[in-house]
């Protein structure tokens, strides 16, 4: 596969299929935009199944894992998108919480995610099959 | 089929990144690093699992920079004043170090992700706190997980609790 690029500053589309706009977005709104790095994690299998930018994923302790980027950010200011799930077998409603660890800031290297089985109510981490993050932000 | 690396100091390592992920099928590594913070004895052992992909640009070679540009950004972090990374090149100018066994990947990975009051003399120290083992190694189950430690009677790195 031949490597190669292509500079631009602005995208445009005609949207004649649908509005017939045009319509217009900078390119750096897009690379702004886009996830600097995600990560999901399965504390069961102690395995890595999806991710981008990150160098490695430590078990902190039940339902909790520190991710640490590749790439650092520029700033420990950005933006974490989580999620958690539980692949069990079991079909009943059952929803885990998911957040950055308490009084764990993020870094420009590292992020703290603890899952737990009710938010707020100091129960302690809870493993869980699929938790995951994705950030958004500026890179270093 | 192996692929050639591009030359890629002076590329923005994020772009390095996205080249592998596009190139270089993910590495599920065996190894696992067991650690414990000498600062928190009475926390639980960490266990740090590679990242597949990040494993591959290490085996790949020619992608990722010198681990000692991670601690000179940890540094600039710990200052006071520190508001954001002004030496961010380091990781893209910096010739990028070339391919590693798995094995050396491992011990770059210690040396990038896990605290250096961890991994500086850990032989030295009246207890092992860092194990290198592989993966069915590790309990089968996580029950108890909070009370997991080295075995103190480890006596090489082949040995975990």
């Amino acid at each position: 596969m031949a490597n190669g690029t292509i500079a631009f500053d602005t995208l445009t589309t005609s949207d004649s299929v649908n509005t017939g706009t045009e319509k217009s977005i900078d390119t750096s709104y897009l690379l702004n935009g886009s996830a600097k790095t995600h990560n999901r994690f399965n504390f069961d299998g102690n395995t890595v199944t999806g991710s981008f930018n990150q160098s490695s994923v430590s078990d902190i302790g039940t339902g909790e894992y520190q991710a640490t980027y590749t790439n650092n950010m520029s700033n420990a200011n950005y933006t974490i998108m989580m999620s958690v799930g539980l692949d069990d077998g079991t079909e009943n409603d059952y929803v885990y919480a998911v957040g950055t660890r308490r009084s764990v800031l993020p870094t420009t290297s590292t992020v703290n995610v603890q899952s737990s089985q009710e938010s707020g109510n100091g129960s302690g981490g809870a493993d869980a099959d699929l938790v995951m993050h994705s950030i958004l932000g500026d890179l270093a | 089929m192996t692929i050639k690396t591009p030359k890629f100091q002076g590329t923005h390592l994020w772009d390095r990144l996205c080249w592998a992920k596009e190139n270089l099928e993910g590495k599920q590594s065996d190894y696992r690093i067991v650690w414990e913070d000498p600062d928190k004895p009475e926390e639980c052992s960490k266990v740090t699992v590679p990242d597949p992909n990040w494993m591959a640009c290490a085996l790949q070679g020619g992608i990722l920079p010198p681990v000692e540009v991670y601690w000179l950004l940890a540094e600039d972090e710990a200052k006071p004043d520190f508001k954001k990374h002004t030496r961010g090149y380091l990781l893209h100018n910096t010739k990028p170090v070339e391919a590693m066994t798995e094995e050396q990947a491992i011990e770059y990975l210690i040396m990038k992700d896990i605290p250096q009051r961890v991994w500086r003399n850990y032989d030295k120290a009246n207890k092992p706190r860092l194990v290198i083992c592989k993966k069915d190694q590790l309990p089968s189950t996580r029950e108890w997980r909070n009370a997991w430690k080295i075995d103190e009677n480890v006596v090489n790195l082949e040995e975990v609790a």
